[in-house]
């Protein structure tokens, strides 16, 4: 489903309209991003994405808010908790940018939750371009997302954290978590519990940024093929091949 | 293990618990035995080091060279990481011919 770039004219975009090429605004508006984790990642990266341009979104989250949750979870306030963080970030990103079309979805991501709610793909509605935003919270879940990706031709925007660290790379169609984390991806670890607000923040604007770029140019991101390490506590970026 | 140059004014001390080699005039000095290796994230805690020289014999694998490091920190051994040399990750059994830039990355799994 395309949609006329003018919705890009508005004032509110003014800030950024001249620094996106007509190719990379009609991609922003014509993709469908497909949102898995709503926590510290999915806020940060999706209050800022929303105030880009009028995008389209699914979200796909099946937690509810957490009172630890708060100190990075930025969509959300202490009245939130207990409510489930898909339907919330709706609600939220909304707030800042009324013209998005947003759903949420209170349940995982995966190939089979995400075949139950679409069928048939592609579908003739279906927007243009799919993109994958990794926001999870464990490999062994984002084992899930790559069926899906696959099946839409669309890459993956990954960011991890924990601790004082982080990291993001861009999957693009063809290569898999496998490649940048290892053949037994799916089995690391579960992240440690601690984590600092301004871990995900970077992380999130690192996807971001590279939204933007594959927007610019779908086959080429600075981060396809490139880990970037963020040290929180050193402040120092690191960039390594995996492809 | 550490190395001590006799020269009476040139070249300070050395050793291999994170310490670079140094010359009179602050610049490091190369030494062909050792290879350079860094940690990140929680790797960092576990070796007392964010980056160290040491002594590595080539070629090696990945395989063993992990095994290696674990020699040199018992606290690595089951630990999940990647090894990358010059800046690229290397699968396990990949052989290493020469000496370079060895990193070890866990991956961060949290969102």
């Amino acid at each position: 489903m395309s949609r006329p770039t003018d919705a890009l004219r508005e004032e509110r975009y003014r800030r950024h309209y001249e620094l996106l090429s007509q190719d990379a605004r009609q991609r922003l508006l014509s993709t469908r991003f497909i949102v898995a984790g709503a926590g510290g990642l999915g806020c940060n990266l999706l209050a800022l994405l929303v105030r880009v341009a009028p995008v389209q979104l699914e979200i796909w989250d099946p937690a509810v808010l957490d009172a630890p949750d708060l100190n990075r979870q930025v969509l959300y306030t202490p009245q939130d908790l207990g409510q489930p963080k898909a339907r919330l970030a709706v609600e939220r990103l909304r707030a800042i940018n009324p013209a998005i079309q947003a759903v949420g979805h209170v349940q995982s991501l995966n190939a089979s939750s995400f075949s139950e709610l679409h069928p048939t793909l592609p579908q003739p509605t279906s927007p243009a371009h799919s993109a994958v935003l990794d926001c999870l919270d464990s490999f062994n879940a984002r084992a899930g997302l790559e069926p899906i990706a696959h099946k839409l031709g669309a890459p993956i925007f990954h960011g991890g954290v924990e601790l004082w660290y982080g990291q993001a790379t861009t999957l693009l169609p063809g290569s898999s978590y496998a490649d940048a984390f290892g053949a037994d991806f799916a089995g690391k670890p579960p992240a440690a519990k601690p984590i600092l607000p301004h871990i995900p923040a970077v992380i999130a604007s690192l996807q971001l940024a590279e939204i933007l770029a594959w927007c610019e140019n779908a086959d080429s991101t600075p981060l396809a093929g490139v880990l970037c390490v963020f040290d929180g506590r050193r402040h120092r970026f690191d960039q390594l091949r995996w492809d | 293990m550490s190395y001590v140059c006799l020269t009476d004014d040139d070249i300070a001390l050395i050793s291999c618990g994170g310490t670079d080699f140094i010359d009179n005039r602050g610049a490091p000095l190369q030494d062909e035995r050792m290879t350079r290796v860094k940690y990140f994230g929680p790797l960092m805690e576990l070796t007392g080091t964010d980056e160290e020289q040491l002594e590595i014999a080539f070629p090696i694998t990945v395989a063993k060279l992990r095994v290696t490091l674990e020699h040199y920190h018992p606290a690595l051994a089951g630990e999940s990481f990647r090894i990358a040399v010059d800046a690229v990750m290397r699968d396990s059994d990949t052989t290493l011919s020469a000496a370079g830039e060895i990193a070890c990355l866990p991956a961060f799994a949290g969102g």
